[in-house]
């Protein structure tokens, strides 16, 4: 019998695939990956969903999509540094927005998405899930497994080497 | 005097109980360069909370239906080849029987294959030990 409080992977799919897909660019800097990432992730929820006991959803969402980044890095083994817009009808479409109204949008913030991949990942990480995804500080304790004051910690050294960057 | 620290983020996400807001808000009023640090970690979240939230580039509800059609044809090719290995060798599938573990050495020649059929799996699943 299926829960109704348990949100079904289309609605999750729906509801937070923009926001996962926007997490796996932030942190990679790499349209095509950041797309395997996220269809990774969702199939990770709907595999997850059946046994996923009602508790805080954002978490067990966002510990799903943080360690299939993680495992992600440690397939690639490599630092992604690849600069935006190379190869734009690489992106596969559909019924989507056109390839060049994405990358124009992704070129917007070029500069921060630069400073934000020289940032050690767990500080990247942890900005993004504060400031690009919105999570609160227990949401991103909750992911990452980490305690409250290293999430804290995180999220300002993680800003202030931004800022530092930037300027 | 004793600095804010990291407490300063927290402050500015709202992320502090009443009483430490209250303690951070009093010290920033004498505090300098608390006020400067606390404008660099703001310039920083304003620069990443304007980052555009890109749509995703491929259909969303598309995802899973194209995973699952990855592993159905996988799954597919390999009983074909099951059944293609299994004709070779004379062997005719029947989904009720039990295992049958058959020593293939008389009618392959040089190599003893163990063929091991599991029914009860879906697909059939073809477990073969090939030793010379």
């Amino acid at each position: 019998m299926t829960d109704p409080t348990v949100p079904s992977w289309e609605e999750v799919a729906r509801r937070h695939g923009r926001k996962i897909y926007n997490f796996a660019y932030r942190l990679t800097g790499d349209p095509d990956e950041a797309a395997d990432l996220s269809q990774e992730v969702l199939l990770r929820v709907r595999k997850g969903l059946a046994g996923y006991t009602p508790g805080s959803f954002e978490g067990w969402l966002w510990r799903i999509t943080r360690n299939a980044f993680l495992d992600d890095v440690r397939r690639r083994q490599r630092r992604p540094t690849s600069p935006l817009g190379d190869q734009p009808d690489r992106i596969s479409v559909g019924a989507s927005p056109a390839p060049d109204e994405v990358l124009a949008s992704l070129r917007l913030g070029e500069d921060v998405q630069q400073a934000l991949l020289d940032l050690p990942v767990e500080f990247r990480e942890a900005v993004v899930l504060c400031d690009v995804v919105g999570l609160a500080y227990q949401e991103i304790s909750e992911a990452t497994g980490v305690p409250l004051g290293t999430v804290r910690s995180r999220i300002h050294r993680g800003r202030r080497m931004l800022r530092e960057r930037l300027s | 005097m004793i600095h804010t620290g990291d407490r300063l983020s927290a402050f500015l996400d709202g992320e502090l109980p009443a009483e430490r807001e209250e303690e951070v808000r009093v010290h920033l009023t004498v505090c300098p360069a608390c006020r400067e640090e606390l404008a660099e970690v703001q310039e920083a979240r304003s620069a990443l909370r304007s980052l555009p939230l890109t749509e995703v580039p491929f259909p969303v509800d598309d995802v899973v239906v194209r995973g699952a059609q990855r592993r159905r044809s996988r799954v597919r090719a390999l009983a074909a080849a099951v059944t293609a290995a299994a004709v070779m060798a004379g062997i005719v599938l029947a989904s009720d029987e039990p295992p049958p573990q058959l020593d293939l050495a008389e009618i392959a020649g040089q190599h003893t294959a163990r063929v091991a059929l599991d029914p009860a799996a879906s697909p059939v699943r073809l477990v073969v030990a090939v030793t010379e």
